[in-house]
């Protein structure tokens, strides 16, 4: 009886949380999972293809980073059903329907070798993104291209400077492997030639002292260790260097300990927007007076709501993308009517790259890496909603003016908007001092 | 011959001729983590189900092995088949620190939390020494296994690996199945059963609970060797995380606990589950969850203790009536 009532209580829990799925709205627009096969945008009537481009994706869609993993999908999704319905991949006077194939890293990297190895080896797709964010998982899947040499590998995100390392050792290894993205020491520039800007503009005190108050992650590490060490070259003290878990909510006991130091200014880096909008209404609570300079999670849906007006005046980065501008806002409308989300960075990440992968295959006229599209990917100068993607001689995309933007920017003071600080070049208005 | 002895042999003989069959990449890169796996299994279900003593933060042992085996290729040249063992005798001085003070106390919570508390500092410790261990940035830079004879590992030969893993699991069941018989084992048994009991049977207690628990870290620290050079990418949440020890906590309870089939049995059928679950999509964990559960529920035995108890008694009985009718 006992037993009877446990399997009826967990069938009933798998039917709530199958309820809970989003795939159907209520406008009746249906979301399919592109892995059967699902395009959202009904193509013209008219299109018939001539056959199909399978194109795989490993991403962290469960574990600590599945925040940005789904939306990275998303951005991905959006872009497939958008070249599938002006009729696909034109190679050769022909029309291939593209066809997404998902599997989830759950930020494991034995995990993301076996999901690569599956669409690689069982699914037999044509090119593939892999693994999406996270670099450790990159770090183990890079391996796997020379065994495939006929595929293109390239990322979405993933910063580690691991990567384009691995790439100096041995760049005919791993000629079909590409990082779609910039590395730590680009944003480690950012923050730190974004800090010295501050200071010489007076919104921080004078003394050449900063912070650090990171998630414990490759993404949180690294890109706090490349700012550290510019700043230190500078003649920045270090005064702390905090680390947390990620998704960690109580800070505190940093906060207090940093008020005693007290630094010029203090870093915070964080991916769940959870941890965001704790630290800056926990900050905003004790009144701390250091200017911050947080990174990523200001990005984050949701983050500028929760916090309301103790986010007024945060200095922030990335801004790759102007949320204002139009091309963005009608993105946005599309990733709203697709998925009923929010606009992230990461969205946005995931269109621009897939985007450009097929950009690629058309120009090359194949899917095959040995057979062009390698060349044709490596030499991509593709304009998308984050800037200009090129790839430097790591085959690492390149980060700063006149490429991806990676830009310093401040959210105003209604709490809602951000504009652009520095560089000085991209400046959308002056930078004021945080309370 | 023993139709346990029979069986061991089948099934080892099919793993043996398995790669020169199945060439796919995929599957054989699934055998090799559900051959690991059962590695880890075994070497903890020796303490936790033969001995009794539920320590967990075992994954720490295993990443201590991976890091110094890491470590000592890429900083000072020395051979991987080397360095795992150097790294397994460093799991070893680890278990060591630890089971010696620790070991003394009676009641499972305890050492549960304690051991516990192990995992979380060496992950810790990792992941704030990154001028070493290059923390959560990830430590990469590690050889493949240099060539034995034919078998050659360079750019991750699927099936030299599967054989070299084959080689330990075969060596890690002979090992259980010797310690399991011999006088350590039964002193084991005893401890399991009641330590008070085994004390006054004359069973040095503290000294044969250390001295399991030194065997199995060592023998975790070597299949954390292999896990470095096999995957060469080393990060402390993906090595020295809890989620890990979980994992293999569950392999053991689903294949049956105190046996020697037991573990590898959970393992490979969780790992394969995992792998065969991606047919559900993004319901591919809930599945899975639900299978622990339910195998819980009307498993309590495990697999392999439900056969063995029940299935193949019942079977038994069945063959007699059908002869003596």
């Amino acid at each position: 009886m006992k037993k009877a009532v446990v399997v009826l209580l967990t069938l009933c829990l798998i039917l709530t949380l199958v309820g809970c799925d989003k795939g159907v709205v209520d406008d009746g627009k249906k979301t399919q999972s592109p892995d059967v096969g699902g395009d959202p945008s009904t193509p013209p009537e008219e299109v018939t293809f001539d056959g199909v481009i399978k194109v795989g994706a490993v991403g962290p869609l469960t574990g600590a980073a599945a925040e940005s993993g789904i939306a990275a999908r998303q951005g991905q999704e959006l872009a497939v059903a958008e070249w599938n319905a002006k009729g696909g991949i034109k190679i050769g006077g022909k029309k291939y329907e593209i066809k997404l194939l998902y599997e989830d890293s759950e930020g494991k990297p034995e995990v993301a070798v076996a999901a690569t190895e599956k669409l690689l080896g069982v699914d037999k797709v044509d090119v593939i993104f892999s693994e999406t964010l996270i670099s450790s998982c990159i770090l183990a899947v890079m391996d796997l291209a020379p065994k495939y040499p006929d595929v293109v590998f390239s990322t979405i995100e993933g910063v580690s400077t691991g990567i384009p390392e691995k790439f100096a050792g041995d760049p005919e290894k791993y000629s079909n492997f590409f990082k779609a993205c910039w590395s730590s020491d680009s944003y480690g520039k950012a923050v730190a030639e974004g800090a010295m800007y501050l200071m010489d503009q007076g919104m921080t005190a004078k003394e050449k002292t900063v912070a650090f108050v990171l998630e414990d992650t490759d993404y949180g590490r690294s890109n706090g260790n490349a700012a550290e060490k510019i700043l230190a070259a500078n003649g920045w003290t270090t005064v702390a260097y905090e680390v947390s878990p990620q998704g960690a909510t109580d800070f505190y006991s940093q906060i207090f300990k940093l008020q005693g130091l007290n630094p010029s200014i203090v870093v915070s880096c964080f991916v769940p927007v959870a941890s965001g909008i704790a630290y800056t209404k926990q900050v905003d609570e004790i009144g701390a007076e250091w200017t911050d300079i947080a990174i990523v999670y200001p990005t984050k849906p949701g983050y500028a709501e929760d916090t309301g007006k103790a986010c007024a005046g945060l200095f922030w980065t990335p801004i790759e993308v102007d949320y204002n501008s139009p091309e963005l806002l009608d993105f946005a409308a599309r990733i709203k009517a697709m998925h009923n989300v929010p606009v992230t960075k990461c969205q946005v990440s995931g269109y621009d790259v897939t985007n450009m992968m097929f950009e690629a295959i058309e120009r090359a006229g194949t899917w095959k890496a040995t057979e062009g599209l390698s060349k044709a990917y490596e030499a991509s100068e593709y304009n998308g909603l984050c800037g200009r993607f090129v790839f430097d001689e790591n085959h690492c995309a390149i980060a700063g003016e006149g490429y991806l933007n990676l830009a310093l920017g401040q959210i105003q003071e209604d709490a809602l908007t951000s504009l652009i600080v520095w560089p000085e070049a991209m400046q959308q208005a002056k930078p004021f001092k945080q309370k | 011959m023993q139709p346990g002895f029979i069986v061991c042999l089948l099934f080892f003989g099919l793993l043996a001729i398995f790669p020169l069959i199945i060439r796919e990449s995929y599957i054989l890169h699934v055998g090799i983590l559900c051959m690991m796996y059962s590695c880890y299994t075994s070497s903890w279900n020796l303490v936790s189900g033969f001995a009794g003593i539920f320590g967990l933060g075992f994954q720490a042992l295993a990443g201590v092995g991976g890091y110094v085996s890491a470590l000592l290729v890429i900083n000072r040249g020395i051979s991987p088949w080397i360095g795992i063992f150097i790294g397994a005798f460093c799991s070893m001085i680890i278990g060591a620190f630890f089971s010696i003070p620790s070991l003394k106390m009676k009641e499972m919570p305890y050492i549960a939390i304690s051991s516990m508390c192990l995992g979380e500092v060496v992950r810790l410790i990792v992941a704030n020494t990154p001028e070493v261990t290059r923390g959560e940035m990830g430590l990469s830079g590690m050889q493949d296994f240099p060539n034995i004879g034919p078998l050659s590992f360079s750019g991750g030969n699927r099936t030299s690996y599967w054989y070299l893993i084959l080689v330990f699991l075969i060596l890690y069941v002979t090992i259980v199945n010797h310690i399991v018989k011999s006088p350590l084992g039964r002193a084991m048994n005893a401890i399991r059963d009641s330590q008070s009991a085994a004390a006054s049977l004359g069973v040095n207690v503290t000294k044969t609970k250390i001295t399991i628990y030194l065997i199995s870290s060592f023998m975790m620290g070597v299949i954390g060797g292999f896990y470095a050079h096999y995957m060469q990418v080393l990060t402390p949440s993906s090595v020295l995380g809890p989620l890990t020890m979980t994992l293999i906590v569950a392999m053991v309870l689903v294949g049956g606990n105190a046996t020697i089939a037991g573990p590898i049995i959970g393992a490979f059928a969780l790992t394969i589950t995992t792998e065969f679950l991606r047919i559900f999509g993004d319901y591919r964990l809930v599945a899975y969850g639900v299978i622990i559960v339910l195998s819980v529920i009307f498993l309590p035995q495990g697999i392999w203790g439900t056969l063995r108890l029940k299935i193949l008694p019942y079977l038994n009985k069945k063959s007699e009536k059908s002869i003596t009718t």
